[in-house]
């Protein structure tokens, strides 16, 4: 039964992740990690790492890790493919319905008000993250100047990702 | 990933650069990846739902693949010393990319003062906790219907 619940909650979070896959990552934390305790706060950070530098979404890659670490193979199929559900339900409905619901909503409206509640949403994603970080002066400059690397230079993020992760190794092994 | 679509579909001929735009622009609208979402309205559009299906299969495929593997293999061996420092790392330049990506998102609209009084209040709720849903649904409510409200 703890599958089907896993199910369902990537199901349900796949509607709201408006603004691509990041925007699940805050409501994946409340949902498994604070009130399912099916991770602790330290691996569902470490996934989060791996996910990066691995191919695919954020999302699509915590189904299919804690699926298979919960329920084996087929639970990794079925939570990966309960995640991706949602897009492929709102579009089946927007191609029958979209005149019908811009009627009173204008979509233009609409997308104004979903940009704004997903930047909160990855800002949360940003805080779960951050609670995961000791705030030291090594950690501050790291994420500094990664952010600068990031604003000022058109190096692949997948680079500077592998580069935080290489001073990682200097800074911060146990 | 979407400039390698690009590239990858128009030299198959099955779509021009300029569909390619408004595939994009049709995926941004529905809930997550922008991957995926562009596989759904692509696969769609060239063979219907059964399309739509086989694209986001397509698209899922590889990542399920990597992570069952090397992301599995990782994630057993994460408090190994030198592995642990790496991810912590890559922890640190995440928090850095998000807080670059917020800022890209909100050069999409131009955003009034208000707006951006109930985006700090949203921080800080969830800063204390709140639920992440609560927030998303009134944040969004809010900023649909307040020139109603009369606000």
């Amino acid at each position: 039964m703890l599958v089907v619940r896993l199910i369902l909650v990537f199901f349900k979070v796949g509607f709201f992740a408006f603004g691509g896959g990041w925007a699940t990552v805050r409501l994946l934390q409340e949902e498994l990690v604070i009130r399912g305790g099916f991770l602790s706060q330290e691996e569902f950070a470490d996934l989060i790492s791996v996910s990066q530098i691995t191919p695919g979404p954020v999302a699509v890659n915590m189904a299919t890790y804690l699926g298979n670490k919960l329920g084996g193979f087929m639970a990794a199929i079925l939570c990966t493919l309960a995640l991706v559900a949602a897009p492929l339900i709102i579009f089946s409905l927007l191609k029958k319905f979209s005149g019908w619901f811009s009627s009173f909503i204008s979509p233009g409206r609409l997308d104004r008000a979903l940009n704004l509640g997903a930047v909160v949403l990855i800002a949360g994603a940003a805080l779960s993250v951050i609670e995961s970080i000791r705030p030291n002066l090594s950690a501050v400059l790291v994420g500094l100047s990664a952010f600068i690397v990031i604003r000022t230079t058109r190096i692949s993020p997948l680079f500077v990702l592998v580069g935080g992760g290489i001073v990682g190794i200097l800074l911060f092994s146990t | 990933m979407l400039p390698i679509y690009r590239r990858e579909l128009t030299r198959l001929g099955v779509v021009n650069s300029e569909d390619v735009l408004t595939i994009i622009t049709r995926a941004q609208s529905l809930p997550g990846p922008i991957a995926v979402n562009f596989a759904v309205v692509m696969g769609s559009k060239l063979g219907g739902i059964p399309g739509a299906f086989a694209a986001v299969s397509g698209v899922i495929f590889p990542p399920v693949v990597v992570i069952l593997t090397l992301g599995k293999l990782l994630l057993e061996h994460r408090e190994l010393s030198y592995l642990s420092g790496f991810l912590y790392g890559v922890r640190i330049v995440v928090v850095a990319m998000l807080g670059s990506l917020i800022l890209d998102m909100l050069k999409r609209y131009k955003r009034s003062v208000w707006e951006y009084t109930m985006l700090g209040l949203a921080v800080v709720a969830l800063f204390w906790k709140m639920p992440g849903l609560i927030i998303f649904i009134v944040v969004v409510l809010v900023d649909l219907f307040w020139r109603r409200l009369g606000v």
